[in-house]
Parts: structure tokens; sequence; C-alpha cells
């Protein structure tokens, strides 16, 4: 009770100082009148008598500190007090100020940023209830590499799994909107109907889907997004029940989902049941295209699942032996969506947290300049009484509020700086949409001040109480001119060079990289081509009768639609060469097929079968899009026609099956050999194509730029019996091809009004698109290191000039005795360059343990390339030099008798 | 003869002794009559009496307000509370208890 009510009565002690502490003034000094009072009755002199008096109180000062720390909180009283004190410096030196604070916001924002950026990819749960609990459930080869699931095997594991709440799997397919103003096309997510249940997201309006809509003819059911919802139909709350049309046929809206609705990145504007025809191919345990997503029995570990499931995958394996050599991988959702950026956004987190470093050593520089010149200040406080500790705690306390008014301004730039990003990287990060300055971010921010504030504040501070009273009470104005200061500092300057040579040879890596990928060969020439896709919905275009047999002519009506497009085309004035292909070069290794060579002894199981890409072509597509023919001839117009039998193969292909030799006249097939082809997924008349080599390409990378070239073969689109809905055409135009668009479009409608133009792009701009993520990368590394150089430079330049003007005197000296500028400049940069090199040293060192976190954003180039390292620290060493220079030069243009009177 | 330093703790104890005797008083005072309560025998920084004061009143043993003193000077007079009357009662005899163990264990033995 009574230690509360004093507890108490020092927390009112911390208000009304000023009145309080005139109070006790007033107290002591009414005692000490009364003491002297009573000596002087004793027969002291007056002035003895007062001595007497203060030497029995025992210093006025201590008493005075020892009724305070009783008065408050001693803790909470000093902070205040030091708050105080420490604005008051702050509003003393302007221009310390605004550097310190422009360093921390600029360090510790680019921080704030990042972790922003860290904490909603890889740290905040994906926004779904429970979200730990949803697992990626992928089929995958043996080398591990993911591939997707066919629609039997994935009805197997979700009826036989014992250790899922529930397994949902989906594809991504675009669609025709027609019926409206403008015909649409828009990507779909095809979904189990146990999507939404899995990830534990209801519609917000209208109902979800159940397992009666997977019935087929019961399946022509839709949920739309909240955005399509308002965009398409104005927001209708009436919506549900409506009709709209999809590839030609009806669909009835059941409901709109939550808004904000968005699942793995996928830009679906709406959701409809899975559901495949009786008989229809898709459905079939060769036909891969769909993914997994799970939801783990609760406490359930992902490695049960992962055994239960590949129990059923192996069960599977025994009836067909098509999926031999697969296993079932279970991921978690949250890292298998970031794993492509995770190591790029752990290199940068990593960068930026030099940056901050960096920013710490300049302004521990700053900070122990100051301390110089605050030597005497701090020594007389000593004197009279002030213990170092407490002093330690107010010059801590100072750097802290510094820290704390920098990230201040940090946060703001931060909130400027994710808006700025979030529309930058739109297309290369996940979840960008919700990248945003949060409370996690503020809480971080706090951390990092706090820190930052004690790092950079701590060795000047542990310097500053580290005096000898009688030398720099002595010493008058003069600072410290001891040797140890200096070597403090020079080795913080060493230190921000070695960190910024680390970041700087990053940044170069990457440069090279990216300039390396720049120069890459794809294959094919990007000026002056536009591509646009066009898709044909199946029902109007597609005889599915005949496709069910393997007829070619089952795309009859969708060769002649594609061949109309192109013949269009081609009288666009301004339009010299036309093609089209199933799928453009850097779009992805898209279409994946077994071949068969039929000029050796054919495999006996699937799996020996080399895998190639296939596509389809039509029109002159390698010469508008560049694409030489190194051997043989190209298509002709009349290969286009079904059973024409001929394909072009890629010179990768060549080199690696005949090695060589001669592939013309060859045959090949994009099919197994019949004896490999399951029963019963084919007719009983079914005989593969057999296709003549009549050519060969020049490689083109389709997957990536960064993806060497793989196999490929092409055929004729009209001739087989596999065809497409979807091509993509490409325009070779004498000029400008964006001005051709217009009419373009105009030219599709003319074939047919109800088919969407879409993806308009130009082949530079797909290129370009294709190196957003490692431009990305590179821009923003090279930021922070071309800031982490410019702070060296700073750092470097402040320790010059500072070292350079406490040795004046002794210049002036030497200059008066006849030394020239240039043994002056001698001197003063001989510690310059000796900090440099240390410097570089300690940075190449680190550079070569750190770059090696780089190895996998880097495309050809090593991670420790010698030319990068030592272009890199040219530049460094350059820069680090000028601005020794610049202070040193400027010393010797001093006037000795200026010089020597200073001070 | 050297002088004894205060006992730590001890100091509160005479304080309060102090007003129980001799009323509302002020600092100085109370250090003056420590000191001769003592006869002499005992040294004290005054200073170190103030915080102790401090430590009373947050405590709500004594309360202070100004008053004027003899020799017409403003000066801060303290006073014994209820709860310092109690207080000083209780550890007055906590103390004779703890003085009358340490003498058993300090006095000659008897064989």
């Amino acid at each position: 009770m009574r230690r509360l009510r004093a507890l108490w009565a020092r927390v009112l002690g911390l208000f009304d100082r000023d009145r309080r502490e005139r109070e006790f003034a007033e107290e002591l000094e009414s005692h000490l009148e009364m003491h002297v009072q009573d000596n002087v009755r004793a027969g002291m002199t007056p002035e003895e008598a007062r001595r007497a008096a203060l030497m029995k109180l025992g210093g006025v000062e201590q008493t005075r500190e020892f009724y305070r720390d009783r008065r408050g909180l001693p803790m909470v009283d000093m902070l205040m007090q030091d708050v105080r004190l420490g604005l008051r410096m702050m509003r003393r030196s302007p221009g310390f100020t605004a550097v310190v604070l422009l360093v921390l916001a600029l360090g510790v924002g680019a921080n704030a940023v990042m972790f922003s950026v860290v904490n909603t990819l890889l740290l905040r749960p994906l926004p779904y209830p429970r979200a730990s609990e949803l697992q990626l459930v992928q089929t995958a080869s043996e080398d591990g590499a993911p591939a997707a699931t066919a629609p039997p095997d994935f009805y197997e594991y979700r009826a036989r799994n014992r250790s899922l709440r529930s397994l949902s799997s989906f594809y991504l397919r675009p669609f025709d909107l027609t019926g409206g103003d403008e015909p649409e096309r828009i990507p779909i997510l095809i979904v189990s109907s146990e999507f939404l249940g899995t990830l534990g997201v209801a519609p917000a309006m209208g109902r979800d889907m159940g397992p009666a809509d997977e019935r087929w003819g019961d399946h022509r059911v839709v949920l739309l997004t909240e955005g399509f919802w308002r965009r398409r139909f104005g927001g209708d709350p009436a919506v549900r029940g409506r009709r709209i049309t999809l590839n030609a046929e009806p669909y009835t809206v059941i409901g709109v989902l939550p808004r904000g609705f968005s699942f793995v990145g996928l830009q679906a504007q709406a959701i409809v049941p899975m559901s495949f025809a009786p008989g229809d191919n898709l459905n079939s345990h060769n036909n891969y295209f769909l993914t997994m997503v799970g939801r783990l029995a609760s406490g359930t570990p992902a490695a049960t699942a992962r055994a239960d499931l590949n129990r059923i995958s192996d069960a599977i394996i025994a009836e067909h032996p098509e999926n031999r050599g697969t296993h079932i991988d279970v991921r978690s959702l949250q890292a298998a969506m970031v794993e492509d950026v995770k190591p790029a956004l752990l290199v940068l987190f990593g960068a930026v947290g030099f940056v901050l470093l960096i920013a710490c050593a300049n302004l521990a520089n700053l900070l122990l300049a100051r301390a110089a010149a605050r030597r005497r200040e701090i020594a007389l406080r000593i004197a009279i009484g002030a213990s170092r500790r407490r002093i330690l705690a107010q010059l801590l306390t100072e750097s802290v509020l510094l820290a704390a008014c920098g990230s201040a301004l940090a946060l703001v730039l931060a909130r400027v700086a994710v808006g700025t990003l979030n529309s930058l990287s739109r297309s290369v990060l996940p979840r960008t949409e919700d990248v945003r300055v949060d409370g996690a971010v503020l809480a971080y921010t706090a951390v990092v001040a706090v820190l930052t504030g004690l790092v950079f504040g701590l060795v000047p501070a542990l310097r500053s109480v580290d005096v000898d009273l009688g030398d720099a009470l002595k010493e008058g104005t003069r600072a410290g001119r001891d040797a140890r200061g200096h070597r403090a500092r020079a080795t913080l300057v060493a230190t921000e060079i070695a960190l910024a040579l680390v970041l700087l040879i990053g940044a170069g890596l990457m440069m090279k990289s990216l300039g390396a990928l720049a120069r890459i060969d794809a294959g094919f020439d990007a000026r002056r081509v536009l591509t646009v896709q066009l898709s044909v919905p199946r029902k109007k275009y597609v005889d599915e009768d005949l496709e069910r047999r393997f007829r070619p002519e089952a795309y009859a009506r969708s060769a002649r639609f594609f061949g109309d497009v192109i013949e269009q085309l081609r009288t666009v004035p301004g339009v010299t060469t036309v093609g089209a292909v199933s799928g453009l070069p850097l779009m992805g290794e898209i279409w994946g097929k077994n071949a068969t060579l039929y000029d050796r002894p054919l495999p006996s199981t699937l799996r020996d079968l080399p895998i190639i890409q296939y596509r389809v072509v039509d029109g002159d597509y390698f010469q508008a899009l560049g694409i030489p023919i190194v051997s043989g001839r190209a298509f002709t117009p009349a290969d286009s026609r079904p059973r024409a039998n001929v394909a072009i193969i890629s010179r990768e292909m060549a080199r690696r099956h005949w090695k060589g030799g001669d592939p013309l006249g060859k045959v090949i097939s994009v099919n197994p050999p019949l004896q490999l082809v399951p029963r019963g997924t084919v007719p009983a008349d079914y005989k593969p194509d057999l296709l003549t080599v009549i050519g060969v390409a020049g490689d083109v990378r389709y997957g990536a730029l960064s993806k060497l070239p793989t196999p490929v073969v092409y055929a004729p689109y009209a001739q087989g019996s596999e065809g497409t809905t979807t091509m993509y055409f490409v325009v070779r135009a004498e000029q400008d091809p964006a001005a051709l668009v217009p009419a373009l479009r105009a030219r599709v409608r003319q074939v047919d009004p109800d088919i969407p133009v879409s993806n308009v792009q130009t082949m530079e701009a797909r290129v370009a698109a294709s190196v957003a993520q490692p431009r990305l990368q590179t821009a923003v590394l090279g930021t922070f290191a071309a800031l982490a150089l410019l702070l060296a430079a700073v750092g470097i330049y402040g320790v010059m000039s500072y070292a350079a003007r406490q040795r004046t005197r002794e210049i002036g000296i030497r200059m008066a005795l006849g030394a020239g500028g240039r043994a002056i400049l001698t001197l003063l940069l001989g510690k310059g360059v000796a900090m440099v090199a240390a410097g570089v040293a300690a940075g190449l060192l680190g550079a070569i343990a750190l770059t090696r976190a780089l190895r996998t954003l880097l495309y050809g180039v090593s991670a420790s390339d010698p030319l990068v390292f030592a272009a890199v620290t040219a530049v460094l060493a350059a820069v680090a030099l000028l601005a020794a220079l610049v202070p040193a030069r400027r010393a010797t243009r001093l006037d000795p008798v200026h010089a020597l009177r200073e001070e | 003869m050297t002088r004894l330093e205060v006992q730590p703790g001890t100091l509160a104890l005479m304080v309060l002794k102090t007003l129980q005797t001799m009323g509302p008083l002020h600092g100085y005072g109370i250090a003056r009559r420590i000191e001769q309560t003592s006869g002499e025998l005992l040294s004290i920084n005054y200073g170190t009496l103030y915080p102790a004061l401090l430590k009373l009143e947050q405590e709500g043993s004594i309360a202070s307000e100004w008053g004027v003193s003899d020799h017409n000077r403003r000066a801060k007079y303290y006073r014994l509370t209820r709860a310092g009357r109690r207080q000083v009662e209780k550890e007055a005899r906590d103390w004779e208890q703890t003085a009358t163990i340490l003498a058993r264990f300090l006095a000659p033995k008897e064989s």
C-alpha cells in the first residue's frame, strides 16, 4: 500500500517539474541560511560559515540530483529531460539535423518499403481463413519439376484421400463473352465444385457451386467476380439468374464473389464448374492440365498428406502405366506462390539492410565529429558531478531521437514509394495489390529506428564520455587531436566503402546479367512485328465428333477461318508478311508432346520417347518472325491441307537426335507409336500421323529468354488431327506496327464479327515484358547501390575535410617551413588512400562471400565475374579518391598566415 | 573518536522519531536534532536527508507545509501523519527486537 502510494506520488512528480524544482531550491536555500546563521553565531566569519554549511550539505548540485531522482521516476524523468535536450540540440544545429534526417529517411525508408513487400509476400498469410492449411498439390515428374494432373486422377485423389479436409482443382481458360455490346475475351477459372469451400470463401451474393453443378448438362452456371459484376453488369443486385453467353453457350449467373477475391494472382473474371461430356478426350489419364489445391484436415502435417496422396498415386500408376515416374508433391500454397520471387526479395532485403548500415556508419561519423566539438561541454558536466552513465544515456537518447524523427519521415517516403513500386511490379510480383504500409511495417520501422539510433550513436557516445577531464578542459575549444578519434572515423568510412562495394558488385553483376539477357539471340527478329491473339469458339468452329475420331477434318472450319484472316491481313497496306502460330516465342513451353522417330528402333515405354515442343503454324510464320530455314524448305500453301503429313524441326532437334546426320526426309510423329498408346483412349481405327521432315528451322527460345532452345516440331495448322482454337498472329510491318491495329481489327471483323481480337502487343513489348522481373530487380538493386556509393562518398568527404580542418595549424607550420602543396597533398591523401584501400579489400572479400546469393538471379555471368569485380572496384575507388581529394586540395591552398592564426 | 555513518534504513526511523517527539520541524532542524540526539556520534550529510524526507512524504508517513521559522524566515515544516505515527511505533518495536537479538550475539559468552 505504501509502495503503491509512493509510486503514484512519483508519477505525479514527473509533472509540474519547474514548480517542484523552484520549491526545493527555496527549501535548500532556507536550510543553508539557517545553518550559516548558526555557524556565525558559533563564531565563524560569514564566508567560513557558508563554506562549512555547504560542505555539511554535501554539495547543492548533488543534493538536487539525489532529490530529483527520488522525486520522479528517474528513468522516465531522465528520458523526458533527455528528449527535451535532444530536441533543443536538433534545433540548435539545423544543418546537421537536416543531413541526419535526410540520410535516415532514405535509409530507413528503403528498408520500410522492402519490408512491406517482404511482409506481404513472405510473412503475411494469404487472405483466406486458416491459410496455413492450404496446400498446392501437384503431380511432379521424377526430376521434381511440377506438372499438371489429369482429371480422372484428380477424381481419384479427391475421393480416396484421407488426410485432407477437401481437395479441389482448377485451370484457367479464356472464354468469349458475347451477347453484349462488344464481344470480349475474359479469363475464367474452371474449378471443381468444392473450390471456394476449400479456400474458405463464401460468395458475397447468391450461392456457392455444389457437386450437382459438376454434372454435364447442369454445369452451365457461373460465379462472377465483384469487379466483373460491376464493370459488365453495373453492379446489378438482381444479377442472380441472369443468362450470359460464354463460348456461344448460355450460362446462368448463380452468384457474385466477395470483393477483393483473388486466387494465386490469376486475373480470372469469373469461375465456372469443371465438367466433362461423356467420352470427352480431355477427361482421360493422359491429359494433364489441372492444378490441385487442398486444405489439410486440422492438425495434419503436409507430410502425412503427401504420403497419403502418393499411396493413391501408386495405385493409379499400377493401373495406368503412363503415369509412371510421377509422384505427388504437397507444398504450402503461400510458399509455392512466392518461390519465384523469394530469392530476389531476400537479396534486395539484404541489400537494403546494407544501405542502412552504411547510413548508420555515416551518421556515427557525423556524431563523432560533433562529439569532438562537444568534448568540453561533456567534460564540464562530468566535472560538476554528472555521472558518465547519465551522459551516455543522454547521448544515446539524442541519437535515438534523431533516428525516430528520421524514421517518421521515412514512413512518409515509404508510403509514396510503395505506391510507385506497386505500379512498377504488378506484372512481376504476385499479390502486389496487397502491399501496403500497415501496422507490421510501422512496428518494424519503430524497431529499426531504435536499433539504428543505438547503432550509430553508441560508438560516438562511448567515445564522448571517455574523456580525460583535465585535458579536455584545458584544451579550450580545440577539438581532440587524438589519433584514436581519427582511427574510429577511418574505420567507419572503410566499413562504408566495404559495404558499398559489395552492393555495387551485386548491382554490377545484375546489370551484366541483364545485358547478357538483352544480347541473347532468341532466334527471331522482333522489330516491326505486331502480335495478336485470336480464339475461335469450339462450338462453332470445331467438329467435336470428328475430333473424337482423330480426323484432321475436325478443324476444317477453324483452319479456313485462320487462313481467311491471314489473307485479309496480308492486304492491309503497310503489312509485309503474316503468319500464325499456336504459341509465341518466350510465352513458355506450353505444348509438349512425345515424339516418335521412326528411323530407329521404337522404345518400349512412353517414358523413353523424346519430349518436344509442338507448334502448329499457318501462313508465313517463319518469314514473318525472321526465323531462318537452315536446310530444306518452309511450308507452302500446298502443305495446308489434311494429311499433308509434313513437318519442320528445329535445329536443336536435329542436333540432338540426328547428331550431324541429315534429318530431311526422315519420318517422325508427334504421338506415341500405336503399341504404346493406352488402349481405350483412341478409336479402334486410330493410327498416329506419320510426318516427313521437310526442313530445319533456326532455334527459337520458346520458354524464356534465359532458357536454352528445346527441340521443336512445327506442322501446318490444317494438316493435323490435333488442332487448337487459339492462334497468335504475327504481322510484320514496313513501319511502326502499332499504327496497323485499327485496320487489323477491321479485317478480322470482316471475317467473323464475333471473334474478339485480344492480346495486341508488339513482339518487342513481349520481349521487354519477359525481362521485366530481372529489369526491376536490377533497377532496385542498382538504386540501393547508387545510394550506398553516394553515402560512402559523403562519408569519405566528411572525414577528410574534418581531418584537414583539424590539422590546419600543422599544415600552416609545414607550409611556413617550406613544404609545397604537393607534399601537403600527399600527407593528407595518405590517410584517405589507406582508408579506401582497407575498405576495398574488405569489400572484395565480402563480395566474394555474398554474391553467391545472387547466383540464381544471374544469367550468363558468374557470381564472381572478375571483369565486374575489377570494373566496379575501379569506379568505387575513383569516386572514393575523388571524395578524398577535394578536401585535401582545398587544404593545400591555405594561406599559412591564416592557418597559423587559427585557434 | 571517529563518527559513525548512518546505517542504511535507520535514517527514516530517526526522522520519524524526531518528528514524534519534537512536533513539526523543518529539514535543518531535523538534521541538527538527529545529530544532537546521537550525542554528536553520528555524522550525516544534510543533503541525504531531503530525499529521505521526500520518500517518507511520498509514502504518506509525513506531510509538509510552508511556515515561518523562529527567526522569521520562510521554511518548509514536516509533521507526522496518522499513518506515520503508526509506522513509527511499529518500526521502533522492530528495531528494539533486532537490537536485543544482536545484543545477545555480541554479549560476552557466559561460560
